[in-house]
């Protein structure tokens, strides 16, 4: 099945009357459930005091966020913050898939590199920004070099399992059916890989956005971390709890879209297991 | 597990690393000589020897792997309490749950301008934000084991009449211990990264701290001194936690591995 028709399949069931029932009844329960959130912004918002330097209401916080969005720049920081991410992310799929794959093809790259990447994945790597910018200095490159070495891990180790895992059944159809080394990469490989890998982007994703925000907040690079960090400092709290909410949405934003990209090419029946895994990553 | 590494092993461990480093060693001395703030590996082993260096390293590391810990125990307490409330209650689940997973995601580095506006540069906004990010994978685990608890065990405590807080000491807590453990050990590993960041951004102290120090004394040695650290403390972490769950509970034995 190609991707386009899995699509289309998709995009079928999608809007199935069944799939249509059974959204209706997840979205009161998703809505009921934010009630505590909701109540409790609400009492904030009816009880608080409106000139409090620590604990300003929620209406200031749209106030302060309308305005830096007026001031003109909120949006390119959050466009170079993306931009940066996206790069870091790219590059660290086509690291990681690269390293991942040759690691569980070959046993012997595997025993070799094992140390070196142990040591290496030990290090946090918030630790490596401050290096990072005193070796190669306050510049773009950096800042994608060390959200590259955060998301490189999750995508490794989960393209690693994921060729450990696949059935040796594979290998023997593609020889029966004479495929050669390219149509053996595209038709078999790459199709049985890639629910692991997308999966793996997404659990990598909110390492990369947190490493964005710490590097823009330690060389002061433009972009959300650094608006954020300035808003501290100018001890404007509106604007502080307001780029908490921006910082949030932007997250989830990104992790929906990857989450959409993800259930496109692989299907929703995946999805499951993902969040599964998603859960059990820790990430700060 | 044997005790005697074969000889083939030992080069297999440590024939990639040595030769990266020799490699980087020779490239200072002859291909990168403009690039001075990339320290020679020698260097950095000799900052290790510099006494007056390593106390205040160790100094620092202590203060980090306090904090770290002291996040955590209150991570584990909180988050333990809410995921079993969690677990247990349908109408608590329903309620918390969601407000949970729009909270959860929401980055720890994002969190530190807000504790330093509420707590100042002081050790409570290393510690709340050390909590905040260590709470959620002990929340997620601890409801999960909850929720996975075999239905015959609660029926047990059902015909031996157990009280709430018999039942939630002698079935529930020891059921739920394997998952409880996932989650803890993911969220140790999360509290010293985030409190290197939080030292970074927020309270000036500690390793995170330190490395920031030495980046702004244009320091590349004790910086790179720093970072090493950094990775043993989370290595030895993550090994002490292990060995202790294993010797106070031998038939979790199985998970240490």
């Amino acid at each position: 099945m190609s991707v386009l028709q899995g699509m289309a399949d998709m995009g079928a069931g999608y809007w199935s009357p069944r799939h249509l029932a059974r959204r209706a009844s997840v979205t009161p329960r998703l809505l009921l459930g934010t009630t505590p959130l909701v109540l409790l912004l609400l009492a904030w918002q009816l009880l608080g005091d409106s000139g409090s330097p620590y604990f300003p209401p929620p209406a200031k916080w749209v106030e302060a966020v309308a305005d830096r969005i007026q001031a003109g720049d909120l949006v390119p920081a959050m466009a170079q913050t993306l931009a940066s991410v996206s790069l870091g992310l790219a590059v660290a799929t086509v690291l990681g898939v690269t390293l991942g794959v040759a690691l569980g093809m070959s046993r012997t790259v595997a025993r070799y590199l094992g140390s070196t990447l142990e040591f290496l994945r030990t290090l946090p790597p918030p630790a490596v920004v401050p290096v990072a910018a005193l070796l190669v200095g306050v510049n773009e490159s950096m800042k994608v070099f060390v959200i590259v070495f955060a998301a490189f891990w999750p995508i490794v180790l989960g393209t690693f399992a994921a060729v450990e895992a696949l059935h040796p059944l594979l290998w023997d159809v593609s020889r029966s059916l004479h495929l050669t080394s390219r149509e053996k990469l595209v038709k078999v490989t790459i199709p049985a890989l890639l629910p692991a890998i997308l999966t793996a982007i997404r659990v990598a994703a909110p390492l990369a956005i947190i490493i964005s925000l710490l590097a823009e907040m330690l060389t002061s690079m433009p972009g959300l971390g650094a608006t954020l960090l300035l808003a501290q400092r100018s001890f404007n709290a509106a604007e502080v709890f307001g780029l908490l909410v921006v910082v949030g949405l932007f997250g989830l934003t990104l992790n929906a879209f990857l989450a959409l990209v993800e259930s496109l090419l692989v299907g929703p029946r995946n999805l499951e297991t993902a969040t599964g895994m998603h859960d059990r990553s820790g990430t700060a | 597990m044997s005790s005697i590494i074969s000889y083939r092993r030992l080069a297999e461990l440590i024939l990639v690393p040595s030769t990266l480093l020799a490699l980087w060693q020779l490239a200072i001395g002859f291909v990168w000589t403009d690039f001075r703030f990339l320290p020679p590996p020698t260097d950095v082993a000799r900052a290790f020897l510099d006494v007056r260096l390593l106390a205040e390293i160790a100094l620092d590391g202590l203060h980090t792997f306090a904090c770290a810990l002291a996040g955590w125990t209150i991570a584990l307490l909180l988050g333990g309490a809410i995921g079993v409330a969690q677990g247990r209650s349908r109408v608590f689940f329903l309620f918390v749950g969601t407000s949970i997973e729009v909270l959860r995601p929401l980055p720890a580095v994002a969190f530190v301008p807000v504790a330093v506006l509420l707590f100042g540069f002081t050790i409570y906004t290393e510690i709340v934000v050390i909590v905040y990010a260590c709470i959620w994978p002990v929340i997620v685990n601890t409801a999960a084991g909850v929720r996975g608890i075999e239905q015959r065990l609660l029926e047990v405590a059902r015909v031996m009449h157990l009280r709430p807080l018999e039942k939630t000491t002698k079935i529930i807590l020891p059921a739920i211990l394997p998952s409880a453990f996932v989650g803890a050990r993911i969220s140790l590993s999360l509290a010293l990264v985030v409190a290197v960041i939080a030292e970074m951004v927020g309270n000036p102290a500690g390793l995170g701290w330190g490395l920031i120090a030495a980046q702004e004394a244009l320091r590349p040695e004790i910086m790179f001194a720093y970072l090493v650290s950094i990775g043993f403390l989370g290595v030895f972490a993550n090994t002490a936690l292990t060995r202790l769950v294993c010797h106070l509970f031998p038939g979790m034995r199985e998970l240490g591995r």
